[in-house]
């Protein structure tokens, strides 16, 4: 699934905007984009200023206007509209890696949800390793609380393990 | 428990292990094949969403009921059990329901 998210935000370099501004009034927006290699686009609109967010530094930008003009004679069926072209400032492209949970949805799902599990499991570990190397001195003073320290972490433990049961199909498999 | 515990003798103990391992082995299969579902293609992605979620399912059944002990525990337990899965069912209902509820004009990138 992740891969797949990879893939599918590499391949729309052309993102289609409703009319929103000022700038794009009565007109669908398409940034065409050109990447340097792998690079990654992510255009974000933000008070009523276009903002291309991109995590190469070679970007190079221009906002090709679109004019929805359905009566156009030389575009009778869904053809190539009219396009005006519009330089994109260089300071108005910001330069940053869009994988970042700031601008990601799924990897910000994904590493709170991992992160917060490897967290717990290795609390868990901490918690087994200890009863394991010194806590088990106790086995001869008091047995009972020993099994129940023994018990109480395997709850947890296993409650950890319970959570990855779900985590591991829905982040990996599905 | 920790009450029937001085009282257990060692078979006792043996089968308890053998049980867990047991659990274990299901454990690892119930894993293999979560990925071996996954890769079969149903006519539709819900399809597999839901078998991967049956088998894991069984698989919490599994974590839950034995390494947890919850296939025989204690009345008050089963009790504090239903208190957290309806606040669990509850939350997620929640936030399914809000799922649909923006503002008007809402505008999705």
């Amino acid at each position: 699934m992740f891969n797949l998210m990879l893939k599918k935000s590499l391949l729309p370099f052309v993102f289609l905007f409703p009319a929103l501004s000022g700038l794009s009034q009565g007109y669908d927006i398409h940034l065409s984009l050109k990447p340097f290699a792998n690079s990654q686009v992510y255009l974000g609109y933000h008070y009523g200023k276009i903002k291309a967010v991109a995590d190469s530094i070679t970007l190079e930008g221009r906002i090709v206007k679109d004019r929805k003009d359905l009566f156009n004679l030389s575009t009778p069926f869904l053809g190539h509209p009219k396009q005006e072209e519009i330089e994109i400032k260089r300071s108005d492209i910001v330069k940053m890696s869009n994988y970042g949970p700031a601008h990601h949805d799924y990897n910000a799902l994904y590493f709170t949800l991992t992160g917060l599990h490897a967290l717990h499991v290795i609390g868990g570990a901490c918690v087994i390793f200890y009863l394991w190397a010194f806590g088990a001195k106790m086995w001869e003073a008091d047995p009972e609380r020993f099994t129940n320290r023994v018990e109480v972490s395997g709850l947890f433990w296993h409650f950890v393990d319970l959570v990855w049961i779900f985590l591991f199909p829905v982040l990996y498999l599905l | 428990m920790s009450d029937q515990s001085h009282s257990e003798s060692h078979d006792h103990v043996a089968s308890h292990v053998r049980r867990y391992l047991l659990v274990f082995v299901a454990l690892v299969i119930g894993t293999i094949l979560t990925v071996w579902a996954s890769y079969i293609r149903f006519p539709s992605r819900e399809i597999n969403i839901a078998v991967a979620l049956v088998i894991a399912s069984c698989k919490a059944f599994l974590v839950a009921g034995f390494f947890m002990h919850l296939v025989s525990e204690k009345k008050m337990i089963y009790g504090i059990l239903g208190f957290t899965a309806f606040f669990f069912v509850g939350l997620m209902g929640l936030t399914l329901w809000s799922m649909g509820d923006f503002p008007l004009n809402t505008i999705f990138h």
